[in-house]
């Protein structure tokens, strides 16, 4: 049940309207864990069960946290609790990917051991969700947030259907404190959170899901194009995993904004970015403070010494890597922002150009030369992301590099126009205005034109068959 | 009293909008030219007096055998009820429009009959109860009874918004209306899908003469991945439409004579989609419905080797003015062998 699908539009105005006639809030949060559950079981029931086992397994040791006061036991109950978690993440996600590289090794030192794998199925979202309910603990551990006594609310945090496939990675200290008192939308919110759900499916409907074929045609045999193809297809795939994660995350968080809760942005524009440093709070927001608040600042951050912090800044981008999926293409796209990001703290570190700073002309064309080698850096790193192999990637840099004309040169119908059009948003839109928010405070006359045109793109350019959300593999 | 105003406010701002959209979506299909559905009939050759012999199939059929001189060689006129990218389902639906009908000609391909192509009509045509009926027999997938029982609902949507689902066709028709306001973007050409809604139209041979082979290879990538998008890659024959088959073939063959004629696709289809694994399915599906009923002839045109040539193609599975020629040679000198008894 994907959020562009027509079964979901039924369970959510199934969910909306139950809700609306039940009475007693007791009875609603155990309603929404009811309809939170059939949801992610209507992908595999026996996730369901695994989503239950660690999101109970936090619940204990949070409660076990808020009772025990010796310091050794608290840290042996939260290291108990994040071995768990990781362990059940790594199982599903790791293990056959562990099993393949030793089966490679053992392979290329000239043992021919038969092959290994496991026939595991990746529970959906189980990325998201068991870095969902880490927060809880680590920040329970710290003492910042309080023990929540409640199984069913706790288990409704970690598995309410909105965020539960593809996150946004909601933090315990912003959502528990929602399911503690009855939240109503208000006409306001409901009308934000409508606005944002359907900027969200004419991301994913109309742009992500109507390149795509062209993309993946372009990157299944990058051998067989020219250089202006191979060019069209990175930036095709720049702007597909855009549209198709942050279009993911608007239905998400509009949907919860439907019903009065609040989840966290998880992007702002991110192509807009200045800098690579910039684009990490712009793209995948939920992630990046994630990854910077339980692994960068607890490895020491930056207090350690220059030599450390660069260091810590790449172990954090090659776990968060790591992270979207069992393979080096991504630990090495990982690497790569790594990379950049420790480039841009050195340049930051010399800063030779301040004295230029605060002259005009300067700061126009240095924004302008700063945001197309930001976004050139994104993109090269995404064609390692989206690559089938290592060898796949090298061969799509190199024929990109060399501009190769002996190949088919594809002027996709779809991906050029749709390049054009977002190039444009990017230009006329500041990236700091959230224009969801914002339409449905204004008058009127210009709430029907914009509706009108969003419904519009919608039922004419939207795609017939939606693919899967591309996060949902994460 | 505020939030009262408010909800009147998005109430009346949300209708005005679906209006808005709605007209704008009826002007797009109007200024566009989109195809939006409805049978259609079309005498595919006359004879003296009523037409007594019914073909079935999909655009293939009409591309695929020259009907006059079908119609010449049985002594009778030909009709044909259609609706664009039609399938044995909605043959099945339309078949009832030609009681009279004393000869029936069904034509069928492993395009028509892969059941992963839905026909964009199915829901106007064929009854949601068959359609349901039919998935549960053939034990279909529920991503494949979704994507199929998701048609029923849309239909009323569509009267809403009739480019809902269409969006191939919008942006086919804006390209075309770019092109002719502009009449130099010389490079553009349409993209529109395999089965040429003018050519169920019965208009024009101007498209017949052109060859598959003779595409540009960007063109025939871009057709792919559309054809590809459109069948999700895959190609079974286990499905609705074989049951359809089933029925139509038992019910033609009760009523009179029938003939089933294969066609066949062109070599470029058949490497990207047929493996070999395909091909065995799709054996296998006509060797069931030929075992079902015996009694009508089979030729088999797919299997007539010259037909095999991009060049006999205008498209991936449309035959063209050459293989049309061959096609109606080997059908009628197979037709005249079956009346000889050989």
């Amino acid at each position: 049940m994907i959020f562009t699908s027509f079964e979901y539009v039924l369970f959510f105005l199934a969910v909306l309207a139950v809700r609306r006639c039940l009475g007693n809030f007791i009875v609603e949060k155990w309603f929404l864990l009811i309809a939170s559950y059939a949801f992610y079981m209507s992908w595999n029931i026996a996730c369901g069960f695994l989503l239950l086992f660690t999101s109970l397994l936090d619940y204990f040791v949070g409660v076990g946290l808020g009772r025990i006061e010796d310091q050794r036991k608290r840290k042996l109950l939260v290291v108990l609790s994040i071995v768990a978690n990781l362990g059940v993440l790594g199982f599903y996600k790791y293990t056959n990917f562990f099993l393949g590289n030793v089966h490679g090794t053992l392979s290329a030192m000239g043992f021919h051991p038969s092959s290994w794998s496991l026939d595991i199925i990746l529970p959906a979202g189980i990325s998201f969700f068991t870095f969902q309910s880490m927060t809880y603990t680590i920040e329970t551990y710290r003492r910042n947030i309080r023990i929540c006594h409640n199984p069913r609310d706790f288990l409704l945090f970690v598995g309410f259907f909105p965020q539960l496939l593809a996150g946004p990675i909601n933090r315990a200290a912003d959502l528990l404190p929602q399911f503690k008192s009855r939240v109503r939308a208000a006409v306001l919110d409901f009308e934000i959170g409508l606005v944002q759900f359907a900027v969200g499916a004419v991301k994913k409907l109309v742009i992500s899901d109507q390149i795509s074929p062209h993309v993946d045609l372009i990157f299944s045999t990058p051998g067989g194009f020219d250089g202006f193809t191979l060019l069209q297809g990175a930036l095709g795939y720049a702007l597909q995993i855009y549209c198709d994660f942050s279009g993911y995350s608007d239905m998400a968080i509009g949907s919860a904004r439907m019903m009065g809760f609040r989840f966290m942005e998880n992007f702002q524009m991110p192509y807009s970015s200045v800098t690579i440093t910039e684009f990490w709070r712009r793209w995948h927001i939920s992630l990046s403070t994630w990854l910077r608040d339980y692994l960068y600042i607890p490895l020491g951050g930056n207090r350690k010494g220059t030599t450390r912090t660069y260091l810590n800044i790449m172990l954090t981008m090659l776990l968060g890597g790591l992270w979207h999926g069992a393979s080096w293409n991504f630990v090495l796209w990982g690497g790569l922002h790594g990379i950049a990001l420790a480039i841009h703290k050195l340049w930051m570190a010399w800063n030779p150009l301040a004295a230029l700073k605060g002259n005009v002309l300067f700061d126009v064309t240095w924004g302008g030369i700063s945001r197309v080698l930001t976004f050139g850096v994104v993109v090269l790193a995404w064609i390692f992301f989206r690559a089938e192999s290592w060898n796949a990637a090298t061969e799509y840099l190199g024929r990109l590099f060399s501009w190769r004309s002996d190949g088919i040169r594809l002027a996709s119908p779809y991906i050029l126009p749709a390049l054009g059009g977002v190039f444009l948003v990017h230009l006329l839109v500041q990236k700091d205005r959230q224009w969801a928010h914002e339409v449905p405070t204004k008058g009127m006359a210009l709430r029907i034109v914009a509706y009108s045109g969003l419904i519009l793109l919608l039922t004419c350019l939207a795609a017939t068959d939606s693919a899967p959300f591309i996060y949902f593999q994460f | 009293m505020v939030a009262r105003n408010r909800k009147l406010q998005l109430w009346v701002s949300l209708l005005a909008a679906i209006g808005i959209a709605s007209i704008g979506s009826h002007a797009m299909v109007r200024l566009l030219g989109i195809r939006t559905g409805g049978v259609g009939y079309r005498l595919l050759a006359p004879g003296s007096g009523a037409p007594l012999a019914l073909a079935e199939g999909s655009s293939l059929m009409a591309s695929g055998i020259s009907w006059e001189l079908i119609a010449k060689e049985v002594g009778m006129g030909i009709e044909n009820w259609f609706v664009a990218g039609s399938s044995p389902s909605e043959w099945e639906s339309l078949m009832s429009r030609s009681p009279q009908a004393r000869l029936r000609f069904i034509v069928v391909s492993a395009y028509d009959l892969n059941e992963n192509f839905l026909c964009d009509y199915r829901a106007a045509v064929v009854p949601m109860t068959r359609s349901a009926s039919d998935l549960r027999e053939s034990r279909a997938a529920w991503q494949f009874s979704k994507r199929m029982l998701s048609q029923y609902p849309m239909e009323y949507v569509r009267a809403l918004f009739p480019t809902v689902g269409r969006s191939d066709g919008v942006m086919v028709g804006l390209r075309d209306l770019l092109r002719r306001i502009t009449s130099t973007w010389v490079t553009m050409e349409s993209e529109a899908g395999p089965t040429i809604a003018s050519r169920d139209d019965g208009a024009g041979d101007e498209l017949a003469t052109e060859l598959v082979g003779d595409w540009p290879k960007d063109r025939v990538l871009r057709r792919m991945a559309l054809m590809r998008a459109a069948c999700q890659g895959k190609h079974s024959f286990d499905g609705p439409k074989k049951l359809a088959l089933w029925r139509i073939l038992r019910q033609a063959t009760q009523q009179g004579r029938t003939i089933v004629v294969v066609l066949p696709v062109s070599p470029m289809y058949t490497e990207e989609f047929l493996t070999s694994e395909v091909v065995g399915q799709f054996e296998a599906s006509l060797f069931e419905a030929r075992r079902n009923a015996p009694e009508a002839l089979w030729l088999r045109l797919d299997k007539v080797r010259e037909l095999n040539s991009n060049d006999n193609f205008w498209d991936f599975v449309h035959m063209n003015v050459d293989g049309q020629r061959i096609a109606t040679e080997a059908f009628l000198s197979a037709y005249r062998k079956s009346l000889n008894g050989e």
